[in-house]
């Protein structure tokens, strides 16, 4: 196992230090480990190329002579290799180490941590504390947040079980674009391949590992897309009126205009998304909410009631 | 906590090792463990590893650490902090955001610095990640000063199960998280017991001039009620409402609810997905809640 550290640390070691392009015989000569015969050793290098470049370097490709393309060599620019944080101010240096430090989960928090100490090597001490400003909290139990950054990352294709909402399981392959949290919950969005769209996926609604699938680079992220879009509010576009308990319906009225008032009951104008969740919401509220308007919106409640009573009788 | 590394975490590891070390030269073995969050020995074997290195197999990395203190020379290749990772860079810019929600609330003169920052950092990656905090951050910064101050609060709370808000004096413990929600766990003067509430359900909350006392610590204990129901239709919502069910042969589900109030709100909000089985007396019960709600409507 060290013998694999050993040779991609041995090759980012030649590739840095050269100030020529290296061709790969110069590599396989150079460094110990790349065994066996031609193509066995160009399949390794190829490899060990890749993972290189997932870990972020930048490998450049490039020739000798423009006339004789076909002897390409390899080297790893120095600055581009580097951290370049020279046009952070110390403010934003904090800043970032309170970021850094919101992390709660285990899986990503060491990718978090690993900034930390980037920074510490540079000899920067992480001050949050200097700002005055207290950490926000980022949490995630799932491993499967740390799988999708790595496709993202790696604009690698995956593909997952999903649970759709009639509980059956479907498998999904998308294009991973973007990830993002609300409410707690964790989100990826990406084209499916199947539906040929952007659909966005609840990452505890996959019940097993997500899986990549095919090569690096497979796709471009549209220029336009942008995740914070996929995850913001759904629009109350719809209203009905609602006669409300005084003191009660404290989550209805936050998105209600008071029509008027009564000793005991208030009339209010709701803004709500969808007729389904609006019927949860007025019957989760049981008799301190009535429905008085407009009527269609009354029959499918008392619809519902009716089913409900016939569920039980 | 450790890790388990394959060897690309490892190659990565010892990359980030040769500057750390460089700018920490005598560095004991434990604090080296501690500050990359891996064992001892695994930082041996990577020292190990790292000191079979080098440009050519006669000019190897100079490595000293077998009295237990790290030192290193001969690495200059290599003693560069590598730039941030594409994930590295994610995560980042998932605390910024969120932080970024905080602060327009309380330090709106750092919102600049933060967006100046996510651009520097990487503004292509910035439209793929948006993160939102499932607190108000308002309230979670008058908490945070509580604990750390060791004052108590005044909270107004919408309890989960009634449709009310109380007001209570808390003496705030700690602060965590489970099920993707953040809680406070409080010792509650009106009830005299340790409480716990979560943070999103407090609507105001307001830093008192007491001190905490140190008042005397019961725990509050539900009673526990088990019930059957049979799930007609959306078997993922109601799932993700009353947590994890297990399959039975005749398609129902036994389940155990600690507030019954609660639950029956819930039997109403699925809107006939979902029927009491047993107790029976439940099931004769929301039948009566259901006739009344029925003869409101009328």
């Amino acid at each position: 196992m060290s013998r694999k550290s050993e040779r991609l640390v041995n090759l980012t070691i030649a590739l840095l230090a050269t100030s020529r392009w290296l061709t790969k015989s110069d590599i396989f000569k150079a460094i110990d480990g790349y065994s066996g015969d031609v193509q066995a050793q160009e399949r390794m290098f190829e490899r060990d190329k890749e993972e290189l470049r997932n870990l972020g370097i930048e490998i450049e490709v490039g020739t000798f002579d423009p006339l004789f393309e076909d002897e390409v060599g390899y080297r790893i620019r120095p600055e581009k290799y580097q951290i370049n944080i020279k046009e952070l101010s110390s403010v934003q240096l904090s800043l970032l180490s309170a970021a850094a430090l919101s992390w709660r989960s285990a899986e990503v928090k060491s990718q978090a941590s690993s900034v930390l100490l980037k920074l510490n090597a540079l000899g920067i001490s992480c001050d949050a504390d200097s700002l005055n400003i207290f950490a926000p909290v980022i949490f995630s139990s799932d491993e499967n947040l740390e799988r999708v950054l790595d496709a993202i990352a790696a604009r690698k294709m995956i593909s997952f079980q999903y649970r759709n909402s009639d509980f059956s399981l479907q498998e999904r392959v998308i294009e991973p674009y973007g990830v993002g949290t609300k409410n707690g919950y964790w989100y990826v969005a990406g084209r499916d391949l199947d539906r040929k769209s952007i659909r966005l996926f609840r990452l505890d609604r996959c019940v097993a590992l997500i899986k990549e699938q095919g090569k690096a680079g497979s796709y471009e992220v549209p220029g336009d897309f942008l995740m914070v879009n996929h995850l913001s509010a759904r629009d109350r576009n719809r209203s009905c009126t609602l006669s409300v308990r005084v003191n009660r319906g404290n989550e209805i009225r936050k998105f209600s205009a008071l029509i008027e008032s009564s000793e005991d009951w208030d009339t209010l104008l709701y803004s709500y998304t969808e007729d389904s969740e609006l019927m949860s919401d007025l019957l989760w509220h049981g008799d301190d909410v009535k429905v008085i308007a407009p009527v269609e919106i009354v029959a499918q409640y008392n619809s519902i009631l009716a089913e409900i009573a016939k569920l039980h009788g | 906590m450790a890790k388990s590394t394959n060897p690309i975490q490892k190659a990565s590891r010892l990359l980030d090792l040769v500057p750390f070390l460089y700018s920490h030269q005598g560095i004991s073995i434990a604090d080296l463990a501690r500050n990359f969050e891996v064992t001892e020995s695994e930082i041996l074997s990577d020292l190990n590893t790292l000191w079979m290195c080098g440009e050519s197999r006669f000019d190897l990395v100079d490595l000293e650490f077998e009295s237990g203190f790290v030192t290193i020379r001969n690495a200059d290749a290599l003693n560069r902090v590598r730039s941030l990772s594409t994930q590295e860079t994610m995560t980042i810019l998932f605390g910024l955001d969120m932080l970024r929600d905080d602060l327009i609330h309380n330090r709106p003169d750092l919102v600049h610095d933060i967006d100046g920052l996510r651009n520097l950092l990487n503004q292509k990656m910035t439209m793929a990640i948006s993160a939102t905090p499932a607190y108000d951050p308002r309230v979670k910064q008058v908490i945070d000063i509580a604990v750390q101050t060791r004052k108590a609060l005044e909270i107004v709370y919408r309890s989960i199960s009634h449709d009310e808000l109380s007001q209570r004096t808390v003496d705030p413990v700690e602060v965590f998280y489970r099920d993707n929600k953040l809680f406070l766990l409080a010792f509650c003067h009106s009830s005299q017991s340790r409480r716990t509430f979560r943070i999103d359900r407090i609507e105001k909350v307001v830093l008192s001039q007491e001190e905490i006392s140190g008042g005397s610590v019961s725990s509050n204990i539900d009673e526990k009620f088990s019930v059957r129901i049979r799930v007609h239709r959306n078997l993922r919502r109601v799932q993700e409402v009353f947590g994890e069910l297990v399959d039975s042969p005749d398609e129902s589900f036994q389940i155990s609810i600690f507030n019954k109030q609660w639950f029956f709100r819930q039997v109403l909000a699925a809107a006939g997905d979902v029927e009491i089985l047993e107790p029976s007396a439940w099931r004769k019960e929301i039948q009566g809640a259901v006739g009344q709600l029925q003869s409101a409507s009328r």
